[in-house]
């Protein structure tokens, strides 16, 4: 049998993706569906947590003696801020300035580490001074896990935002692919929300 | 330019040389991100683990074929029947559908792929990885025994003093994650990747049912999930989600396992639902009536779905406030899934009904799951309900909806697409043979159990008292799942036999509506040569059946084939990538460690990783596939077409 | 009932309309095909038969709804009360006055006939359910949680003594198939005769040596770690209260074993025989300690 001659790719016709039906990226609209179900996965835990509210049998049982409410105010705020940083982030990237998103980057990881060391130090403080531990007591079992869902998204998300910054510097964010800095966008806007979620309900609630 | 016939472009050619980008070997199939194979390997893993699934029910069966027997003791009975119906969820029902997804739905929506291949291949080593783990807990220490849905608080370290637990926890987790990940992409193959003209209401009924199965699955497991880590640190790190002393509520877990399961059972059924749509439509020849009603029934079954968990639990004291809410609710469902019912024989009504195996099925399906469907109304009054739950009734019912529909509904499909994913037809008397003894079995097997439960057999038991009065009901059951078991072995040799010798099928043997059947059986990787346009639903009879000026359709079935000038010269596919299967083993030696050793948790965390970086970084295109064209004279019986089963003579 | 008649009425309709239609447009040989077409479907016949079934269903809904009402409604004020207590794999039965409790007992229930059973059910340990299926519909025995069920037992013969066997309804470990229960509607007059003695301390009715010894080895032994003898050092709160074990009927259920001397010697010597799992801990008496041990609490009647 005689080689038959392969075609030239350049001239191959179907190299591009097929276009989106609804015009939408797929991954942008994968992460507004896995955001919609990660709504599902922290309504559940806040819920355990609100049904078990002041069902500790030992003590510390009422969260009014155990929280510091202006404390986490601060740090609710300081990871408000971090969302303010990823917005200009994002608006730099889709400006075609590298190096201004790279520096909005950090400043959003940046804030983010400094929420979730905040947290390490209140949690600390929970637990050797007012004694509220995850094996405690229902009020420490459901208080710390469900924190500890949150702080395991920030830090997802710190980690996800440093290899973006790592990524630019190989050349691999550009104007073009903004689309990947948004998406990051999404799910930092979404960790922040759940926090405010979150922060009214275990927090200021039990508080007025 | 030599012209081509449609039996060179339609039949696999011989093969002389394999062009770049078709690969065969035990490596191709590890790392293949190419839908169809990984449907087929979701396939053979769910009937492996059927047959597994049936074993156990066997044995149980003949445990309690009479009083106190002692084939098994009560401990390895508890084992069987949590792994029985745990695999039977998990391991057979949705793996079977998500089989056929990945094969048929891109075909359906004239898509050449899903949204992201690595991750659905990713979604099967993970589901895979979770039916080894539950497994491997028989070898390990001894399977879970605390039954499919593990109430808290017997699942406490206190209670579950061994290992069997932790496999089943973590088993589930690890199908959570899969599920999960072959949901999100589905959502959006379905809505994002549809061929030009596929607007969503000329979809085929089984894209709907599995874009609603999609957005059930996305909802209900984060449920699971959570109980499934809430019981997780119970039991690694002694906390109180279920700690009784602590002042917990068990029936926490009992609310957040229904809150899952119930929609569980709806993504169990939809897409059964769909395939009877599919068949009923095919096979009367006609088009399905009221398609708008029947996509918006299984909207709205899923939608409340939602709603009515809680008529698992009328037993546990909840009130009658809610009691009545829930019991209405549950009343609610019934409408929407009559109604399709109702819609399906409105089909056949007026068609030119075609009596193939797969038509057998679906109408057993649809037979069988009206008697499921009634029992369940029963189950929906509360005040019934509290003679009926817990026992045999209940096994009976759940046995009718999930045997009865899904698993009929299952079977149906195969016999529907077996000639498309593989170029053969099915053995027709073999199939019809199947089927007879199969609803016989079955119907001997789980009829009785409806009276044994009212007559005060509590389900979950190793044994019962011959006072009772079930004896002979119980042996009937025995006998009729034997029946069954044998319905089982006529179809796996019926598999066999029809892979080696079966007829060879041809593009569209049995004149589908929908667009699968427009290309090669098997089809080429790449799906179509040329997107076929879509100008209404029923996509392909209308290209079939073209409508001359007057809006008549053609009497006699026309060929249809793409105009040659529109094939393309060559077709890139997504590379395959050994980074989905590598971050599926980090990840289940990450949950293995938990049970074995933390060092192989930390393993799994470096292989995870790294598996997930190099993923990320791995460059998407892949190397061209050339469907047959024109410009390459004899190029169509030199080139084979590249397919994802390789071609037989 | 009613429920069942509608889904049979209904079931016969659909499946009947299935295979009619089946029959009549199946595909006949030699008959030439023709286009796939057909009607796209029917707003009218649409809209009734989603109709006819939500009315089917109102009913339904309208019988059904008062009678969940009903049967949550609270008991009548002269109604028996008996706290039940679910234990892996065991009932334990406090009749209550009030909040005292009058006296314990396991396992087998005894009932005035044609009064009302208030029953108020938790469990000590995991998930049981309380059931007596020709009596009543079940009850979850949940820990940390009490449930209420009531009814009233009628025998068709006034006078008669009917036993009534239950067992648990909800999956709770090895030996969950046989945790058993009885109970028994008697006579009004019978059944306060019973609760009398119930309410009276330990007094073995045989006074032998054989069963001064069995009384010395179950009160001042092992036995008393877990079990109570009300009027004996025996104090246990862990297995089911002995004080009149010589009166029931059966070990567990009648379903599981007559209360005999043999079985109730086996049982001692290991549960596990009986109730595979079983949280007792075989005993390891001599022949003549096992020996004066049953002839003890055979005689506690």
């Amino acid at each position: 049998m005689a080689a038959i001659p392969l075609p030239d790719h350049s001239h191959a016709l179907e190299h591009v993706e097929a276009p989106a039906t609804t015009g939408l990226n797929h991954r942008k609209l994968l992460m507004w569906a896995f955001l919609g179900s990660d709504c599902l996965l922290f309504g559940s835990l806040i819920t355990t947590y609100m049904i078990y509210r002041g069902k500790s049998i030992t003590e510390p049982i009422n969260p009014r003696h155990v929280f510091n409410i202006p404390y986490t105010s601060v740090s609710a705020f300081v990871l408000l801020m971090s969302s303010l940083a990823m917005v200009l982030a994002l608006a730099a990237i889709q400006h075609g300035d590298v190096r201004r998103m790279r520096i909005w980057l950090c400043a959003t990881a940046f804030l983010g580490m400094v929420f979730l060391g905040g947290q390490f130090y209140e949690f600390t403080t929970f637990a050797t001074v007012h004694h509220l531990t995850i094996q405690g007591n229902i009020f420490g079992t459901t208080f710390y896990i469900l924190t500890g869902f949150h702080g395991t998204h920030v830090t997802v998300g710190v980690i996800w935002l440093l290899s973006l910054v790592a990524g630019s510097f190989q050349g691999r964010i550009k104007q073009k692919n903004s689309l990947d800095v948004e998406i990051a966008g999404l799910y930092w806007h979404f960790v922040d929300i759940v926090w405010i979620i979150i922060f009214t309900l275990v927090y200021l609630v039990p508080a007025i | 330019m030599a012209a081509i016939s449609p039996a060179q472009v339609a039949q696999p050619a011989a093969r002389t040389e394999v062009p770049p980008g078709y690969q065969e070997g035990w490596w191709s199939w590890i790392t293949t991100v190419d839908a169809k194979r990984i449907g087929i390997l979701y396939g053979v893993s769910a009937f492996i683990f059927f047959i597994i699934a049936g074993i156990e029910a066997e044995i149980m069966r003949v445990q309690l074929f009479q009083p106190g027997m002692k084939v098994v003791s009560a401990d390895l009975f508890n084992q069987l029947f949590t792994m029985h119906g745990t695999a039977m969820v998990f391991l057979v029902i949705m793996p079977m559908g998500a089989a056929f997804f990945n094969f048929i739905v891109p075909l359906m929506i004239g898509a050449r792929d899903v949204a992201f291949p690595r991750l659905n291949a990713w979604s099967y080593w993970v589901f895979l990885a979770g039916g080894l783990l539950l497994h491997m807990s028989f070898i390990f220490g001894g399977a879970p025994n605390v039954g499919w849905f593990g109430y808290a608080n017997l699942t406490e370290k206190q209670f579950s003093a061994g290992h069997g637990v932790d496999f089943w926890l973590f088993g589930l987790q690890l199908l959570g994650f899969a599920s999960l990940a072959a949901a999100f992409n589905f959502m959006i193959t379905i809505i994002n990747m549809r061929a030009p003209g596929m607007k969503m209401m000329r979809m085929p009924p089984f894209a709907w049912m599995t874009l609603f199965t999609t957005f059930l699955m996305i909802l209900a497991f984060p449920v699971l999930t959570v109980a499934l880590f809430e019981l997780m640190f119970d039991r690694f790190v002694g906390t109180n989600f279920f700690e009784t002393a602590a002042g917990s509520q068990p029936l926490l877990w009992v609310h957040l396992f229904w809150i899952f399961g119930h929609p569980e059972v709806y993504i169990l059924i939809l897409p059964a639902m769909g395939v009877i749509s599919e068949i009923v439509t095919t096979f009367s020849h006609k088009p399905l009536f009221g398609y708008p009603v029947v996509v918006f029934s299984g909207m709205a079954i899923a939608f409340f779905g939602f709603g009515v968990w809680a008529h698992h639990m009328f037993s546990v004291g909840m009130g009658p406030i809610a009691d009545a809410v829930f019991a209405i609710f549950t009343m609610i469902i019934a409408i929407p899934t009559g109604v399709k019912v109702f819609n399906w024989i409105a089909t056949l009504w007026g068609g030119n009904v075609d009596f193939k195996s797969p038509l057998y099925f679906a109408l057993g399906f649809i037979s069988m799951f009206i008697l499921g469907g009634l029992t369940g109304i029963m189950h929906a009054e509360p005040t019934p309900d509290l003679q009926q739950h817990g026992t045999y009734f209940v096994v009976a019912h759940f046995h009718y909806v999930l045997y009865g529909g899904s698993i009929f509904g299952l079977f149906a499909g195969f016999h529907y697409w077996f000639p498309k994913i593989t170029g053969r037809m099915l053995n027709e008397r073999l199939a019809k043979l199947t089927f007879w003894v199969m609803l016989i079995g079955f119907n001997i097997t789980f009829m009785p159990m409806h009276w044994t439960g009212l007559l005060g057999m509590p389900r979950r038991v190793y044994t019962y008292s011959p006072n009772l009065g079930v004896t002979e009901l119980n042996e009937m059951s025995t006998i009729g799942s034997f029946i069954l078991a044998a319905s089982i072995l006529i179809f796996i040799y019926n598999f066999f036999v029809s892979l080696r010798h079966g007829e060879i099928a041809g593009d569209d043997p049995w004149d589908g509506s929908s667009l699968e059947w427009a290309t090669s059986s098997p089809p080429p990787v790449y799906n179509f040569a040329v997107i076929p346009p879509v100008y209404s639903r029923e996509a392909f009879w209308a290209l079939k059946y073209p409508r001359d000026g007057h809006g008549n359709p053609s009497p006699v079935r026309q060929t249809w084939k793409p105009a040659p000038e529109e094939i393309p010269i060559s077709i890139h596919m997504p590379r395959p990538s050994i980074w989905p299967p590598v971050v599926a083993l980090g990840l289940f030696c990450v949950l293995s460690g938990f049970i074995a050793s933390p060092v192989l948790t930390a393993c799994g965390l470096v292989i995870m990783f790294t598996g997930i970086a190099a993923w990320a970084m791995e460059p998407a295109g892949g190397p061209p596939s050339y469907p047959p064209h024109p410009s390459r004279p004899g190029a169509a019986q030199d080139l084979p077409t590249p397919s994802a089963v390789p071609a037989r003579k | 009932m009613l429920t069942v008649w509608i889904a049979v009425a209904i079931g016969v309709l659909i499946e009947g309309a299935l295979i009619v239609t089946i029959v009549r447009f199946r595909r006949r040989r030699g008959e030439p095909v023709g286009a796939p077409v057909g009607r796209h479907g029917s707003t009218p016949i649409e809209i009734l038969w989603t109709a006819i079934p939500a009315l089917v269903l109102v009913f339904l809904g309208i019988l059904v709804v008062p009678l969940i009402f009903e049967t949550a409604a609270a008991a009548p004020p002269n109604a028996v009360k008996v706290r039940v207590i679910g234990h892996q794999w065991w009932w334990e039965f406090r009749y209550m006055q009030g909040n005292k409790v009058l006296f314990t007992t396991a396992n087998e229930l005894h009932l005035p006939n044609g009064r009302a059973a208030d029953f108020s059910i938790t469990s000590a340990d995991v998930i049981h359910s309380f059931w007596i299926p020709t009596m009543f519909g079940k009850r979850d025995a949940i820990p940390n949680h009490s449930n209420d069920i009531w009814f009233t037992p009628k025998n068709p013969d006034p006078n008669a003594t009917v036993s009534y066997p239950g067992q648990c309804a909800e999956f709770c470990g090895p030996a969950h198939s046989l945790m058993y229960l009885n109970a028994i509607v008697e006579p009004e007059a019978a059944y306060d005769a019973w609760v009398r003695h119930q309410e009276s301390k330990a007094a073995p009715v045989v006074a032998s040596a054989l069963v001064r010894r069995g009384e010395q080895v179950v009160t001042q032994g092992s036995c008393a770690g877990c079990h109570t003898i009300d009027g004996t050092a025996a104090a246990g709160q862990v297995g089911p209260n002995l004080t009149h074990i010589g009166s029931r009927a059966n070990l567990s259920g009648p379903q599981l074993a007559a209360n005999t001397p043999a079985n109730l010697a086996r049982w001692i010597h290991n549960s596990s025989d009986f109730k595979p799992g079983s949280h007792m801990p075989p005993q390891n008496l001599s022949k003549s300690d096992l020996a004066a041990a049953v002839a003890y609490l055979e005689s506690l009647k």
